[in-house]
């Protein structure tokens, strides 16, 4: 990882605003050698119109933030995207994201830079994160061309099947097995409020604790180790 | 940025539990929103024994936390925490270092709260500052004291509603005199006036004390104060005062409380009138006093039977307004005997009709809770007679024993209708076996504590709590001489009624969610009097024998009377005591809410403190069981 990301970090961060830059050197001194118990983890989860990255748009954006396999409950970042009438999208109910709530967000900009900055160290935590990556990927990009998530980012979707099935491969598992819902209910762990960015992002988190220490007995230590 | 759904939810779950149920949402709130979610795998630690305090409490949310002391070479369970349970607390409220170890026996979820947080709280809430005071989370010792009991909420006793009217006005006028009088002049005006006490008042209508008989009687006629001394050298200055206008019950409850028989009454701060006890009983006829005398005129059975039931109000008001329960069960006591006597007296009047007055003398005794005193609620009848032993021929000998046992049944039914049930196991003064000579009852005791098998252990659990109820008190102090020297000479019984005493499961096995009873009709309920009570009582009675002690039947008097006898095991003593008085209170409050003995308690029904109190309970029980193992090195006895 080394290599590519000071090569691709370079090329923009000249155009880019100081919030976003300063993101930028924070991600390039990440150590994978810190062992888990230090780490601070940040477990989030995106709310968006479809589940297609091509064409959904993010409506709201939910992070808790985890240490020593503790969730601060204080720390929790929820926030709306406020988009303006032109561009809101039409399946917006089906999220119980109402108008309201949507024109209390915050501006595209904001979100950026808050989120930028609560990540900021972090591991980055999501259930099937690839999906959420992609989709604040896309307003990054939108908003800063060549901006990026630079985070490790750990999948607890993939945490989970490494716990339980260690030696066979990703693909040979049912994914139904992973949904969020499906570990959840597994783990014990009390449903919070589903499909609400906060709730999903707590769960994901409570689900992440669990999983943290058992993966440490099996020798899992550093954070680099849970990384593929 | 808000933390709205997280923070509400474990709100939600919080205010589920005390002392979180007196908070209001917005506290709970605040309190959520700086929570810190723990999680644990079975094994890890929440803090350490000499670890400095974290600065948090600590809710279990999911699974179950073990605190663990560790002493020399030991290490003792001090309690168990599952959900809803707080701990962490001593050292809060101390500053000091974790005096015990938090250790996570199962995979645990628990929430930590900020200290600061609570600080305001314990300021402006007098139910979380009690809480804590309390002792009643998990780890906190030295609970259940009567100052805490007393103020737990259970809700008003609809049917002595006439007890909340108010006060209008006082009986006649406030007799008063100057403080500046000397004691000679007051003694002559209430001698004059016939009464007891006098309330002094300065010129401007202010309190300034009062002086009754007591006064007079320790601090004159001893020569302390000369009389013509002032009366102010003699009165006392902090009168118990209450306003006009509260409801009956709280002029009763105080002078319950305070035990005094004079309320001095006032308005605007200036004493109006004197309020007595018995000013109280003849507003309200339900007064104890008023019964017992009631119950001891009763005509007829009938009336003792209305007014045995009326008795049962006043108990259970007694009972849910926290009045202390040596008081309440000694009333209760008190209206039993009478009724009992009352109950003999007429049975004896018919008997004597056809057969005469009985030869010789008789004593009626009260066995098992009635006879300990701790009958608050109506159950089986256990008793016997104990009769003169008869010098004559067998013929005479049957005669007697005939007429007592005559007099026995009768008695044995009247009681029955008045609400005592039947003893199914038969152990009843009408029962030929049950009605016997002194003789006889010596023979008994003697088989019972030289032949300790199972059965006769099982009836020394009963006949040994013997109290005399009506007739010749020498005959039973004839029959304490003989069991006392019985039980010296024999003393391996003890060894026996020790083991007896052990044979209840092991109360530790109850923490977690209390061993419920598995089948039958009673599924899903606790057996508080087997479970909990017995094993008291059978300890109590063991160590009593132990220091010859035969006179004090009562488990909450045995122990006191232990803890003075032994006084490196106070706490212990006191501690069961306490705990004992508290489940007389829970089962007799469970039996007038199900119109049952009360002794099986639905947990579910059950409010979490009063789950936590009596989980509380059962340490005393493990460590005297274990006290008990030791001193009659029971692991070698079989």
């Amino acid at each position: 990882m080394g290599l590519l990301s000071k090569i691709f970090g370079k090329t923009p961060s000249g155009d880019l605003p100081p919030f976003a830059r300063s993101y930028m050197e924070a991600c390039r001194d990440i150590d994978q050698k810190v062992p888990i118990e230090k780490a601070r983890f940040v477990v989030f989860d995106t709310e968006t119109t479809s589940l297609e990255v091509k064409e959904a748009r993010l409506l709201s954006i939910s992070a808790v933030s985890c240490t020593h396999n503790q969730i601060e409950v204080s720390s929790a970042l929820d926030c709306y995207v406020a988009w303006g009438d032109d561009v809101r999208p039409e399946n917006i109910a089906i999220h119980g994201i109402t108008k309201r709530q949507s024109d209390t967000g915050l501006q595209p900009e904001e979100v950026i830079e808050v989120f930028l900055d609560y990540i900021k160290d972090a591991v980055l935590v999501a259930h099937h994160i690839d999906f959420d990556i992609s989709m604040v990927n896309n307003v990054l990009n939108k908003y800063y061309p060549g901006l990026k998530i630079k985070n490790l980012l750990l999948d607890t979707a993939q945490l989970a099947i490494r716990l339980e099935q260690p030696r066979m491969s990703s693909t040979a598992t049912n994914p139904k097995d992973y949904t969020l819902d499906a570990l959840m209910g597994r783990y014990g762990i009390d449903p919070l409020e589903r499909h609400t960015a906060l709730g999903d992002a707590y769960s994901t988190a409570e689900l992440l604790i669990r999983l943290l220490p058992k993966l440490r007995r099996r020798g899992l230590k550093r954070v680099g180790d849970f990384i593929r | 940025m808000a933390a709205n759904t997280i923070a509400s939810r474990i709100a939600d779950f919080l205010k589920k539990y005390p002392p979180f149920t007196s908070l209001s949402k917005e506290e709970l709130y605040r309190i959520s929103s700086e929570a810190v979610v723990c999680h644990f795998e079975s094994g890890d630690y929440v803090f350490r024994q000499g670890e400095a305090g974290s600065g948090n409490l600590f809710v279990v949310k999911e699974g179950v936390i073990h605190l663990e002391r560790q002493e020399d070479d030991a290490l003792v369970l001090v309690d168990i925490c599952d959900e809803g349970d707080l701990f962490g607390v001593r050292a809060m409220l101390s500053g000091n270092p974790y005096v015990f170890r938090a250790r996570s026996a199962e995979e645990s979820l628990v929430y930590a709260l900020p200290v600061a947080l609570f600080k305001p709280l314990i300021e402006n809430h007098s139910q979380i500052a009690m809480f804590f005071a309390a002792g009643l989370a998990g780890g906190q010792a030295g609970l259940l004291d009567t100052h805490t009991t007393k103020r737990f909420p259970y809700q008003d006793s609809g049917s002595l509603l006439n007890w909340n009217r108010p006060l209008e006005k006082t009986h006649g006028e406030l007799v008063w005199m100057s403080p500046d009088k000397t004691i000679k002049e007051v003694a002559t005006a209430m001698t004059d006036k016939k009464i007891g006490s006098m309330v002094l008042c300065h010129v401007n209508g202010e309190l300034a004390g009062i002086v009754t008989d007591t006064d007079f009687r320790e601090k004159v006629s001893t020569g302390k104060a000369s009389i013509d001394a002032s009366v102010s050298d003699i009165m006392s200055t902090d009168v118990v005062t209450m306003p006009l206008g509260q409801p009956l019950s709280n002029y009763l409850l105080k002078m319950l409380r305070h035990k005094i028989r004079h309320i001095c009454i006032t308005t605007d701060g200036k004493p109006i009138g004197m309020l007595s006890e018995r000013d109280l009983m003849a507003a309200h006829q339900n007064h104890p006093v008023a019964l017992v005398y009631a119950i001891e005129e009763a005509p007829t059975l009938q009336k003792l039977i209305d007014l045995r039931n009326q008795a049962d109000d006043l108990i259970r008001f007694y009972l849910e307004q926290q009045v202390s329960i040596s008081l309440t069960a000694s009333l209760a006591t008190h209206i039993n005997d009478a009724l009992i006597r009352r109950v003999i007296d007429i049975a004896l009047q018919e008997v004597q009709k056809t057969s005469g007055t009985p030869s010789v003398d008789f004593a009626w005794i009260s066995l098992g809770s009635e006879g300990r005193s701790e009958q608050l609620i109506r159950t089986d009848q256990d008793n016997a007679i104990i009769y003169e032993d008869v010098n004559g021929s067998t013929e005479d000998k049957e005669k007697v024993k005939q007429y007592f046992l005559q007099l026995g049944s009768k008695a044995n039914d009247m009681l029955a209708e008045a609400g005592f049930e039947y003893c199914p196991a038969d152990m009843m003064a009408g029962n030929p076996q049950w009605c016997q000579p002194l003789s006889e009852w010596k023979q008994y005791f003697s088989g019972w504590i030289r032949q300790p098998q199972e059965k006769a252990l099982m009836l020394s659990t009963i006949f040994f709590d013997y109290r005399r109820v009506y007739g010749s008190e020498a005959l039973l102090v004839q029959l304490k001489d003989h069991v006392k020297k019985e039980v010296l000479e024999e003393s391996i019984f003890l060894n026996f009624l020790a083991k007896n005493a052990l044979k209840n499961p092991p109360p530790l096995s109850f923490f977690k969610n209390l061993v419920v009873e598995r089948s039958g009709e009673h599924q899903d309920e606790f057996d508080i009097k087997a479970r909990a009570m017995m094993p008291f009582v059978d300890i109590a009675r063991v160590l009593s024998l132990d220091i010859g002690q035969l006179d004090e039947m009562n488990t909450v008097a045995r122990y006191h009377l232990l803890a003075r006898e032994e006084p490196k095991r106070k706490e212990l003593y006191h501690a069961a005591a306490d705990s004992y008085e508290y489940l007389m209170r829970i089962r007799a409050l469970n039996g007038f809410t199900h119109h049952d003995s009360g002794r099986f308690i639905s947990i579910e029904n059950l409010g979490k403190l009063d789950r936590q109190i009596l989980r509380n309970t059962f340490e005393p029980i493990y460590q005297l069981q274990q006290m008990l193992e030791l001193r009659y090195q029971l692991s070698y006895f079989n």
